[in-house]
């Protein structure tokens, strides 16, 4: 289903105008991958203007997303916002202290680094829930994906997961660490606006696209749950997000009822 | 086990000693540190078998293994009742777990990119063991061993970036730990946390057994304060660090395997030394038949867990 070391081109490229490839939306968000609402959520708190775009090829990294800049092919959700930064002269982060941006990046280790294969875990290997959220036109096309996610994604996902580390530890232990992780963001965001304070930073957007995916695509999921019983600031956090940068979030999802491949490709375009 | 003792020790395996370090693996030294800051006295059982989770440390306790070094540490923590974050409130627990993930899921890799793809003669070096096994290590390494860091590497994602790249991010990471510790003892305060044995687990392993690396020459040149706490924990935990490294023997000597494996790979002996110094005198034979020790010294240490 997807080709690495070819990235896929836009076709009509913008001089200046930022494509922001992923693998498209579902029926309850703009996006499938965490990284990919990191990403978009920062473009959005600096005002940098950018087109999404389905694909199902990826570059060398062999991850989503990517981006193309001036026919420039860029990867990597960090390396990308360090080359906008850059690029536009953006700094979510100025107002920091060296302590409190170092703070900052530890937690987003935490996210990026260690939650997210407890919520990859979650939506890949403890059940099918995964196949609700993207639209197939008939009975057929969704034994084929469920067959290809059997086959190849959740292999790779627990091969992945067993180089990590992480996936040599029982569920249950996996489900204490990501537990464990998020009790420490709600800990740490207590009663703030923002992650690190009352202005938005660069960790916002790393806090949103993870926790803010999973409370709003994956509401069975143990953590889902967790959060919703044990962590009501952090719920109230993620709305608050979705509300300041995202108002537009229910307009972009797969419109209920859809049903075929190209029809989803042309509302991600 | 002495016969003066009669609470059961906890025994600690992991692989010998190097010439720079008793351990070459951050979480052993991590787990090490923990047990000197919490008094808990053990034993060290040096070995190449693996924990049911395929790394080390490993701890067998009253005959149960447990392996990670979190989950050891939370195991001895409610064994014991022992809690080095009982100074620390809710953010601030909070805050050191995110740099507890910064890291043990991140900078890390870092180090394992380091010592097995980029200067893995660097590494091979630090062994205490024969030319003749030196140069079996380096055909081990190269076909096989590096083989399989690479695809853990690939597996957390790292390793899909170029050298460059990764260097860049091990930078960050050791950057953001220097401006947090800041002019601080240690890393949460006056008084060392458990954040301080995970931090210097690994910030000692860059320092003094990543010889000629980049990451050693960024520190000692632009982070001197995390140079500077890591010789504060040597000194308060660490006093015998030179007796507990391997010692350069003037002849390779291999032994045959016996059920009293464990009492010949003795490297550390710490004699007539108060408190912790102790508990690490002897490496003695275990109850547990399955525990099989290579007899020569300094063989490739594991990877870490």
């Amino acid at each position: 289903m997807s080709s690495k070391m070819e990235a896929q081109s836009s076709g009509n490229v913008v001089q200046g105008e930022i494509t922001v490839f992923g693998f498209g939306k579902s029926f309850l968000g703009p996006c499938l991958s965490p990284f990919n609402l990191k990403l978009q959520t920062y473009l959005r708190m600096t005002d940098i203007k950018y087109k999404p775009w389905f694909t199902t090829k990826m570059p060398s990294k062999g991850k989503i997303p990517y981006i193309e800049h001036n026919g420039k092919i860029v990867e990597d959700s960090s390396f990308i916002i360090q080359h906008l930064n850059s690029e536009y002269k953006k700094d979510l982060n100025a107002h920091l202290t060296p302590a409190e941006k170092a703070i900052a990046l530890s937690f987003q280790r935490l996210v990026e680094d260690n939650l997210y294969w407890t919520l990859a875990y979650q939506r890949w290997l403890m059940d099918d829930s995964i196949l609700d959220l993207i639209p197939f036109p008939n009975r057929f096309a969704t034994k084929l994906f469920s067959w290809y996610t059997s086959l190849k994604l959740r292999p790779d996902l627990r091969k992945n997961m067993r180089g990590q580390g992480i996936g040599r530890h029982s569920e249950e232990e996996i489900l204490k660490i990501a537990k464990l992780d998020l009790g420490a963001i709600a800990d740490f965001l207590g009663e703030k606006e923002f992650f690190m304070g009352s202005q938005p930073s660069e960790v916002d957007a790393v806090i949103f696209g993870f926790v803010g995916l999973m409370t709003f695509t994956g509401s069975n999921s143990v953590s889902a749950k967790d959060v919703k019983e044990n962590h009501p600031n952090l719920v109230a956090y993620v709305e608050r997000m979705k509300q300041l940068y995202w108002p537009d979030w229910d307009k972009l999802c797969i419109p209920e009822g859809t049903t075929s491949w190209d029809e989803m490709q042309q509302q991600c375009g | 086990m002495s016969e003066a003792e009669t609470e059961p020790l906890i025994a600690i395996y992991y692989a010998a000693p190097t010439l720079l370090a008793p351990t070459a693996s951050p979480f052993v030294l991590k787990l090490l540190t923990y047990l000197r800051m919490t008094g808990l006295k053990y034993k060290s059982v040096h070995t190449l078998k693996m924990s049911s989770k395929g790394k080390h440390p490993f701890i067998v306790y009253k005959g149960k293994e447990i392996a990670d070094s979190t989950l050891i540490i939370q195991f001895l923590n409610n064994e014991f009742n022992k809690d080095l974050n009982t100074s620390l409130n809710a953010v601030e627990r909070a805050t050191s777990l995110a740099f507890q993930r910064l890291c043990e899921e991140n900078l890390v890799w870092c180090v394992v990119h380091d010592r097995w793809i980029v200067n893995t003669d660097a590494f091979l070096g630090q062994l205490e063991m024969s030319n003749m096994m030196k140069k079996f290590m380096s055909f081990y390494v190269s076909v096989r061993f590096r083989r399989v860091q690479q695809a853990n590497l690939h597996g957390h994602g790292i390793g899909r970036h170029s050298d460059e790249e990764i260097l860049q991010i091990g930078k960050r990471d050791l950057t953001a730990l220097s401006n947090f510790l800041a002019d601080k003892d240690f890393f949460m305060g006056s008084e060392p946390t458990l954040l301080d044995c995970t931090s210097f687990g690994l910030l000692e392993q860059i320092i003094e057994c990543l010889p000629g690396s980049e990451y050693e020459q960024f520190i000692k040149e632009k982070l001197p304060n995390l140079v500077a706490y890591t010789e504060r924990i040597k000194e308060k935990f660490w006093s015998d660090w030179k007796e507990q490294c391997a010692q350069k023997k003037a002849k390779h000597v291999n032994q045959p395997k016996s059920d009293k494996e464990g009492e010949t790979l003795e490297k550390v002996k710490v004699e007539g030394q108060n408190g912790s110094g102790d508990a690490y005198a002897k490496s003695s034979e275990e109850e547990d038949a399955t525990v099989q020790e290579k007899k020569t010294t300094g063989m490739l240490p594991v990877t870490d867990s």
